[in-house]
């Protein structure tokens, strides 16, 4: 090393580290907890994770990321840097013309991309159906709404057509906050569901642009606009019927009203209040605990500039905005579970579905060293789900951070919120995971920013290698992840590897049903083994969450057993959870699995497999590939009555306890709906009940 | 000439190592053929074409002693040594010349290879000629060097088809060298490297064409040595290859030494234009290049094909280490301006170390089986008619090498044993199997027992029942 190199090393040292303590300080956290050492140390070792889908993505994109160094990105900023001349030409006449640009038509354009995007993960992806029980009693609740009511009365027979989160005693409806299911039910109004949150993401690109061209000036909004519009998370997660999107789409949009009610005029100012208040009361009514973060980053940031810039009144606005949707949340609490305060989730889990360290729904408990695993399993994700680069995402994130060097009043902001939205996440016991690291994705905006900004700064203030560098890392990163199909890595790669995925969930049941032609007919679906299981023990009056921990601490052959010899004689919910807990726990020995078509049904060893059992077992491969019973039920008609009307009725299959619907549904011809295969490939097929 | 001494010794001292499984397939598959076979055959990409001629041409005069097949590569691994400083001079001057091609000389990588019946040293001389002619034709035009580079990629290509990764890496320095003004004569530059890239073209697919004929395109460009895996093998490969690499091309040194060496290359990478005065660098664009290929083929590569880098690699380091030593106050000027001192006593050092960590001789590089004569004499006493040896990959090859030096039929290693037939095989213990590894061969199914029959430092000999 030369004298030269080496006072350029301590003089780029001290600059980095000495002078930027804080974001140095929170890069260097991120970086170890999210990359490494923590997923190391925290995750890959503890034998809760080691066999997680998480552990196993992180291994394939640690190689990408290494191999990507290597050949796609490595290569890239040592290319632009052995034609620095014609790179810089180019990146100057690209940047003058995006320049020419005007703002509208960029924002425009990319916020068209992120919809039809989305609309094509929606429909590539995702074969525009509901792939998770969320998405499925969400839809359902909306569906609720729209015959009128905010709840219907309980079918007789639940265990038929019970779901995961829809609560089916007493009333029946589901357990998410009624803001969620009210805008879906408007979208449904329209038939352009589906469409709902692709439109959502373009607006939030535009949210991104607003707010960064405010807070961080225009380059900083171009680039954040331009990561938002590509970032895999935002596009799969908005292809899909979550109801993430919605509350991404208001808590930026509470973000853009900030500028203007920091600095704008008086009347300006009382359209911001009134904009961030019902923004984050209308997030709140759709995922409660995400918008109660972001109105308490937003809130503190606001309280802190009401009293330092004498704003007060306005803050009095802003809680008066919020307060209406708030409000119509706890009206609806009240006529739903009975009271403003109690949400359907602890009416249908317990009140161990709440934030905090405590015991599961399932009884499992969750500890402080649960959230460090959890919080870091969520950071761990980040790095492939921003944005699919060959280089990990905390590291540009990271990097971003210390190239923006002294930390303004937004980055301050954006960090808070983010670092409260980790905090809170962690003390919640579910591990959410779809697409990403889910219960992160409201503040996925504020990392895009953060990391937008750092790459704005670095284009305008790095020496000529360090821009080129970076300009033809990006490149180079965004047109692998886009262009080539490096499954299950990348933007392309991973949509490819998502796609075969859950196709119980994505099957097209319209064929079957229309070749009915309106006549009146019963249809069963089959599911899994493990599905008839939990639906028998409903039908007995077994509440969910005990169903739940007894489906994952039980041997199910020996679960089944005590059901079936349950279901013949009559007794009380409370005496057969008791006989229930004697079955004999699932303790399999090490490497033991039961290799069959539903991997969720647990069974110790070949002894459990009783008889009634492997005819159980069994039945799951006669009747083909898995369907998922939640896309029938959206498909079931409400009367005016609130009870299950229409010709065509759908309902789950049990085997012989389907007996109890004759009285019912005895007028009607019976069928099995089971996907078979076919010259053109499978398809689902109605075949007559024997 | 002292390092090109220490050089030969080195190697010559590994000469005699007992044959691998690699070279000797090369041996009974191709070279033992044919000549017409030789350039026609492409049943493995095991044919180094060019090469296997020349270990024809030096067996069908000397024999078939190990020795006399590695000839060609032994030639070329010790030619490597002053091309090495031939090049370095050209780049960074005398003093990291000397440091480099007394690197070169000592190579442990470059020792293995130099001593091992395969094209791959032939490729990594083509390599260094190929950068000489180039680095000269950046200073002015000559027709006899552009002829040089044509002959030289094209029997390198007919070598390996590897050389690719090399030809190409100059090629892109060469022109973007053109592009920058940084040639003689830049636009004429550029038409003369299209017309030199047409006729190595026209002359590899002239020379590729015997193989071509008989065995398809494919062969070449589609085998399974070649064909691309899928992205998420590719990525795994890749990145799970860089530690096996990076000790590869450092075989037979101590981590302390390699990682002086990798501390010396990054130093003379980032000093390595300021130095040279090139508006391009040669190691980037070759980096570009090779980048390229791979992500356009995405299929890892086995170390060996890297090997042609170890000699640029040493040239980086002598570079970095002279720019080092340049800055030390207490460094004799003598040692700054002229490396040849240093280098020769360096080169003696580190050649001792090569030999007493027997990195070299104990690699499992391209399979052993280091007992394989010793096997074959003890087989000779031993077999008759109808007995049958299993020897599995990467026994197999080596013995039937060795067999056919002790004039044993070699149907003892393929037939088809009968109930009378006595049965033995072959544990490589070098090489991890033991007598209980599977071996998924039929034929050994019926097989129950085995009986220990002798025991080799590397390998046990096992009679089945």
């Amino acid at each position: 090393m030369t004298q030269l190199d080496a006072q350029t090393l301590r003089r780029w040292l001290r600059d980095v580290i000495v002078r930027r303590p804080v974001p140095v300080t929170v890069a260097a956290t991120l970086l170890l907890f999210g990359l490494y050492p923590g997923p190391a140390l925290i995750v890959l070792r503890s034998p809760a994770w080691r066999t997680d889908i998480v552990s196993n993505r992180f291994a394939d994109e640690r190689d990408f990321w290494i191999a990507g160094l290597l050949v796609i990105v490595g290569p890239a900023i040592v290319f632009a840097n052995l034609v620095p001349n014609a790179f810089d030409r180019a990146w100057n006449a690209l940047r003058d013309r995006m320049g020419s640009l005007r703002d509208r038509w960029f924002i425009v354009g990319a916020a068209s991309f992120a919809v039809l995007a989305a609309a094509a993960a929606s429909v590539y992806v995702l074969s525009r159906k509901p792939t998770t029980s969320d998405e499925v009693a969400q839809l359902w609740h909306a569906r609720i709404l729209l015959s009128g009511r905010l709840w219907l009365p309980p079918d007789p027979n639940p265990e038929f057509f019970a779901i995961d989160n829809v609560i089916d005693r007493g009333r029946w409806y589901s357990q998410f906050p009624i803001a969620g299911p009210a805008v879906l039910a408007l979208a449904m109004l329209m038939h352009a569901a589906w469409l709902l949150n692709p439109l959502l993401a373009g607006l939030t690109v535009v949210n991104v642009y607003r707010f960064a061209s405010a807070a961080f000036g225009m380059a900083a909004a171009r680039a954040s606009a331009m990561l938002c519009a590509t970032c895999p998370f935002l596009l799969l997660m908005s292809g899909s019927y979550m109801n993430h999107t919605l509350v991404v789409f208001l808590t930026t949009l509470a973000l853009v009203e900030l500028p203007a009610w920091m600095g704008g005029t008086g009347r300006r100012r009382i359209g911001a209040s009134i904009v961030i208040g019902l923004s984050l009361g209308f997030a709140i009514a759709v995922r409660p605990l995400d918008g109660a973060i972001a109105a308490l980053a937003v809130g503190a940031f606001m309280i802190y500039a009401a009293v330092r810039h004498a704003r007060v009144p306005m803050l009095i606005v802003v809680l008066a905005a919020a307060a209406l949707p708030v409000a119509g949340l706890l009206v609806t609490n009240l006529l739903t579970t009975g009271h403003p305060l109690l949400f359907g989730y602890e009416v249908l889990w317990g009140a161990n579905h709440s934030l905090g360290f405590h015991n599961d729904p399932s009884g499992n408990p969750h500890t402080p060293a649960r959230a460090l695993a959890l919080a870091t399993v969520y950071l761990m994700q980040l790095n492939w789900s921003l944005f699919e680069w060959p280089i990990a995402g905390l590291l540009v994130v990271a990097g971003a951070l210390v190239i923006v060097g002294k930390l303004g009043q937004w980055d301050a902001l954006l960090l808070g919120w983010i670092g409260v939205q980790l905090v809170g996440y962690a003390a919640y016991w579910h591990a959410g995971a779809l697409f990403g690291p889910r219960y992160l994705f409201t503040v996925v905006p504020a990392l895009l920013l953060i990391a937008g900004r750092g790459l704005a700064v670095a284009e305008r203030n790095a020496s000529p290698a360090a821009r080129r560098a970076v300009v033809a890392a990006v490149a180079a990163s965004i047109l692998s992840s886009w262009l080539i199909r490096t499954t299950p890595v990348g933007a392309r790669g991973g949509a490819e590897a998502i796609r075969p995925t859950r196709l119980a969930f994505k099957r097209d049941l319209d064929p079957a049903v229309k070749s009915l032609h309106g006549a009146k007919a019963l249809i069963f679906i089959s599911e899994t083994a493990s599905s008839r299981l939990m639906r028998r023990m409903s039908g007995m009056g077994i509440s969910r969450p005990d169903a739940a921990r007894l489906m994952a601490t039980k041997d199910n052959c020996a679960l089944l057993d005590i059901v079936l010899d349950e279901e013949r004689e009559a007794a009380s919910p409370r005496d057969r959870l008791a006989r229930l807990e004697r079955a004999k726990s699932y303790a399999p020995p090490e490497g033991w699995r039961l290799m069959v078509y539903d991997v969720a049904f647990r069974t110790s060893n070949r002894q459990s497999i009783t008889p009634r059992c492997r005819a159980e077992i069994v039945s799951d491969d006669a009747h083909g590939a898995a369907l998922s019973y939640g896309q029938a039920l959206l498909m079931n008609e409400i009367g005016r009555d609130g009870r299950l009307a229409g010709p065509i009725v759908f309902a789950a299959d049990l085997v012989e306890h389907n007996e109890v619907l004759r009285s019912r549904f005895g007028d009607r011809p019976w069928y099995r709906l089971e996907m078979r295969s076919g010259p053109g490939g499978e398809s689902a097929r109605l075949v007559p009940y024997e | 000439m002292a390092l090109v001494v220490i050089g030969a010794l080195l190697r010559a001292y590994y000469l005699r190592q007992p044959m691998r499984y690699d070279e000797s397939v090369t041996y009974l598959y191709f070279a033992s053929q044919s000549w017409t076979d030789v350039v026609s055959s492409y049943t493995y990409p095991n044919n180094h074409v060019f090469h296997t001629l020349l270990v024809k041409g030096c067996a069908t005069v000397l024999g078939d002693d190990p020795w006399v097949l590695r000839l060609p590569a032994f030639m070329a691994g010790v030619a490597m040594i002053p091309v090495t400083y031939a090049v370095g001079r050209r780049l960074f001057g005398s003093a990291a010349g000397y440091i480099g091609a007394a690197l070169v000389a000592v190579s442990g990588a470059l020792t293995f290879y130099s001593t091992n019946a395969r094209g791959y040293t032939m490729v990594c001389l083509a390599t260094l000629i190929l950068a000489n002619a180039l680095l000269r034709l950046r200073e002015r035009p000559s027709m006899a060097q552009w002829t040089v580079v044509v002959l030289v990629t094209a029997l390198g290509t007919w070598t390996v088809p590897v050389m690719l990764f090399p030809a190409g890496g100059l090629a892109l320095w060469f022109v973007l060298s053109a592009i920058r003004d940084d040639t003689s004569q830049p636009r004429s530059d550029l038409a003369r490297l299209a017309f030199a890239v047409l006729a190595t073209a026209i002359l590899t697919v002239v020379l590729y064409s015997p193989i071509v004929v008989n065995h398809g395109l494919t062969a070449l460009t589609g085998n399974s040595f070649v064909r691309a895996s899928a992205w998420s093998v590719f990525f795994r490969q890749l990145s799970s290859s860089i530690k096996p690499t990076l000790a590869a091309s450092t075989l037979g040194y101590p981590v302390v030494i390699s990682a002086l060496i990798v501390a010396c290359a990054v130093v003379g990478l980032v000093q390595e234009r300021k130095t040279n005065g090139m508006r391009v660098s040669m190691a980037g664009s070759m980096y570009v290049w090779c980048a390229f290929v791979l992500l356009a083929t995405h299929r890892a590569p086995y170390f060996r094909v890297w090997l042609f880098l170890v000699a640029p690699v040493a040239l980086i380091a002598g570079h970095g280490l002279t720019r080092i030593l340049s800055r030390v106050p207490a460094t004799p000027p003598r040692f700054a301006a002229n490396g040849g001192e240093l280098s020769v006593a360096g080169a003696i050092a580190l050649g001792l170390v090569v030999v007493l960590t027997h990195g070299v001789d104990m690699s499992r590089d391209t399979g052993t089986l280091r007992d394989g004569e010793r096997l074959a004499k003890a087989f000779s006493r031993a077999l008759r008619p109808g007995d049958r040896v299993f020897a599995p990959i990467p026994s197999n090859a080596p013995l039937a090498y060795y067999f056919v030096r002790a004039g044993l039929d070699t149907t003892y290693l393929t037939s088809v044993p009968s109930d009378s037939s006595r049965v033995y095989l072959v544990v490589n213990t070098a090489e991890g199997f033991a007598v209980k590894t599977g071996l998924g061969d039929p034929l050994l199914a019926r097989f129950t027992k085995a009986r220990l029959v002798v025991r080799y430092p590397s390998a046990e000999v096992y009679r089945l029942y």
